[in-house]
């Protein structure tokens, strides 16, 4: 007989541990299952070795081997991995209407109604901007890049406490300075009853007498169940299309739109390399994110950049200026002249339409469709162009992130279980409640219907602050 | 992934020598790719142990192929006219071949196609070639081979992640792990920027 909970989550990320406290605080027994491990300060490491950080990432590459995807897998999911920046999403970015005119936020979620939940998570975790004094020399020098042409650049927000700038976030935080989730939500949920079993990874979906069966392996790969009245789905936008998708067959009316609408937070990697003559930013020193991000692109292009995503080290593996080999001789020495001193990498962000597809494939695992559509190679062209235009006023050389062009991927994937308010182009309602299926809910990533003008989290941390409201209320 | 049935396929296939080359890297960059996610996503990695230093002697053709890769990728001591390090002074070849990361365990099929082309410019294989001979074999292998991008990227990464030793890594100019640098000055340039917002959020 499977033990039953009133609330089972799957996956402890932003879109579990948040739920997960949040109901238990409403006097609800709560189980998460977390297929990572628990990972402490003393177990990061300051290294970006593959086989030490497939311990506390899943990575896959899309279907084509065209880019790749990082997600957390620890107890805690991406807070335990991320680069920190927690922005929030700017008001326009609701108001988004897709390439097929379909306005894909519901109606019923818009900057204000989100507000007192960004409150609430930047409370919980310690968001607070960046002081100058934590504002890296690359940031420093991305921003003077625009102040040169009468651009504006803001200091970020982070999750930090005495941050150390030792330049490891994206490693998990030996100083302990990076408040993750395990630092807040997840400790207090623990301390309010919630078990959270990690090891185990959630299978299948089947209905149950009073809500729903989940069906997981554990540590030792046996096969175990629990039943929850409630079942929140939040394994992170590949994962939890994974997860519904074998559930499909007992789960029959689940929607079609179910691993559809994927897209990637309209990521574009650039580089700009540094005219000649300028002081040494000394890339590696300083936080993943260079503590700096301009809007003046928002207006009129509606996209925001995040300056000196690190590891710069790793990045330059693939950043290359235009038209030249990016191997060789040439290429060795031409990366050893511009790294660490006068090299700068940056995201572009901004609402996009989803176009990628999760799907299962022939192995019954998660393969992530995203090819270099027409739309997105437009998308592309149109949000490099300023960025062409900043670099050539500055002296400076725009740098390509992939041998033919720029990375679009990596981190910030959304969209696969989106809520919306039309049951044809949505998987959810706006309450993040899964159609034709009531007590079984999304509340992480997949639920986030586009892209969120800034880093996803604080966002996706804020609706899974509304969604545990309305379980707690109506539950 | 039954090779010699994919050759017999090719062959039957009738594929020229261009898109042979394509497929072929492709089938075997696919493979080994997903041995490697596979692994990642399982979370199974194999105790194969810190390599043995001094690193991996190419003995075999093939080793002597992925040796001449790596070198051509990211030229080392005795090929780069400076005498800087790369990819062999890493550890790259111990890399390549460790089981975990699974770079060349389907490569090997791929090599006979950088080794045909040598022979093709300059009658000898890849691996007896100097550096600019080498470098005009992968320039013209480049286009012909798919997803030869992805197979650069893995040779380039322990010079430049710092996976087995750091010092490519020195060699950029990067410490790699470190207490820190909070004593910094922080304050480069800073006074000279304007910001949009009060307090880094738009409204
Ligand atoms: C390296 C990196 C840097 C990033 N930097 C930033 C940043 O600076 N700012 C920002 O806003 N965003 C950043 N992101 C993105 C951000 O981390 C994600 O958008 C966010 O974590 C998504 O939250 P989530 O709850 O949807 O999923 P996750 O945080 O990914 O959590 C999902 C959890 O579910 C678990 N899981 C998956 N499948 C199962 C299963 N079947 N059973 C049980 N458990 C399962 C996973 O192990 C994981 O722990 C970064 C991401 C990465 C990888
Ligand atoms: S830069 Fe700061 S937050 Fe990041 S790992 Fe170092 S101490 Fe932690």
């Amino acid at each position: 007989m499977a033990s039953t909970f009133d609330a089972v989550i799957v996956g402890s990320g932003f879109g579990g541990a948040i739920p997960a406290l949040r109901l238990a605080q409403a006097g609800k027994k709560v189980l998460v299952l977390e297929q990572g491990r628990v990972y402490t300060e003393q177990d990061f490491k300051q290294s970006w070795d593959l086989k030490y950080l497939s311990n506390i990432l899943n990575i896959t590459t899309s279907d084509d081997y065209a880019t790749f995807f990082r997600s957390g897998m620890a107890l805690g999911g991406g807070s335990v991995v991320f680069s920190g920046l927690m922005n929030r999403s700017p008001s326009e970015t609701f108001q988004f209407v897709d390439d097929n005119g379909y306005k894909v936020w519901p109606a019923a979620v818009n900057r204000q109604v989100l507000d007192p939940y960004y409150d609430m998570v930047e409370s919980m975790m310690q968001v607070r901007q960046a002081t100058w004094n934590e504002v890296s020399k690359t940031g420093g020098m991305f921003a003077k890049l625009l102040d040169n042409v009468g651009l504006t650049c803001d200091r970020a927000r982070f999750p930090y406490v005495n941050c150390r700038q030792c330049g490891y976030c994206e490693a998990g935080c030996i100083y302990g300075a990076k408040q993750s989730l395990m630092h807040n939500y997840i400790p207090q949920a623990q301390a309010a009853g919630v078990e959270f079993k990690t090891g185990c990874r959630a299978m299948q979906i089947l209905p149950a007498a009073a809500g729903y069966e989940v069906q997981y392996t554990g540590p030792d790969d046996t096969l175990s169940s629990v039943q929850g009245t409630i079942v929140i789905v939040a394994a992170g936008t590949i994962y939890s299309a994974e997860l519904l998708l074998r559930s499909k067959p007992s789960l029959t009316q689940l929607s079609d739109q179910v691993g559809q609408n994927f897209n990637n937070n309209g990521v574009v990697r650039f580089g700009i390399e540094l005219a000649d003559g300028l002081p040494s930013i000394e890339c590696y020193k300083g936080m993943d994110s260079a503590g700096v991000m301009t809007y003046a692109y928002w207006k009129d292009y509606g996209i925001t950049i995040e300056a000196g995503t690190s590891p710069a080290s790793i990045f330059t593996l693939n950043i290359h200026r235009a038209g030249e080999l990016g191997w060789g001789l040439g290429f060795k020495q031409w990366a050893h002249a511009v790294y660490p001193s006068k090299l700068i990498i940056a995201n572009i962000m901004g609402p996009v339409t989803g176009e990628g597809q999760v799907y299962l494939n022939s192995n019954n695992l998660p393969s992530v469709h995203f090819p270099l559509t027409q739309n997105l190679s437009t998308y592309i062209a149109s949000k490099i162009a300023p960025i062409q235009a900043l670099a050539t006023a500055n002296n400076a050389y725009l740098l390509q992130t992939m041998p033919s062009g720029y990375m679009y991927s990596i981190d910030h994937m959304l969209g696969t279980c989106r809520m919306g308010d039309d049951p044809a182009r949505s998987v959810a309602d706006g309450n993040g409640q899964i159609r034709n299926y009531p007590g079984l809910f999304v509340s992480d990533s997949s639920a986030i219907p586009c892209g969120t003008g800034v880093n996803p989290s604080t966002t996706i941390a804020a609706n899974a602050e509304r969604i545990a409201q309305y379980i707690v209320t109506n539950w | 992934m039954d090779m010699t049935k994919l050759l017999d396929d090719v062959v039957k296939r009738e594929l020229n020598r261009r898109e042979f080359f394509k497929w072929i890297a492709q089938a075997s960059v696919v493979v080994s790719l997903f041995g490697l996610m596979d692994q990642i996503s399982c979370g199974t990695v194999p105790k194969t142990g810190v390599p043995a230093s001094p690193y991996m002697v190419p003995q075999t053709a093939d080793e002597k192929t992925v040796y001449a890769l790596c070198d051509t990728v990211l030229p080392g001591r005795t090929s780069d006219p400076g005498g800087a390090p790369g990819a062999v002074d890493v550890g790259t070849m111990d890399f390549a071949y460790d089981k975990f990361y699974g770079v060349v365990q389907e490569l090997p099929l791929v090599l006979p196609l950088f080794n045909a082309e040598a022979q093709n410019q300059f009658g000898k294989p890849l691996y007896e070639l100097d550096l600019a001979q080498r470098t005009a074999v992968l320039k013209s292998s480049e286009t012909m081979l798919g997803l030869i991008d992805q197979i650069y990227m893995f040779l380039k990464g322990p010079f430049y992640i710092g996976i087995i030793s750091t010092l490519g890594l020195e060699y950029m100019g990067d410490p790699g792990p470190n207490l820190g640098y909070r004593n910094q000055d922080f304050s480069f340039y800073k006074p000279m920027s304007n910001e949009m917002t009060s307090d880094g959020n738009l409204p």
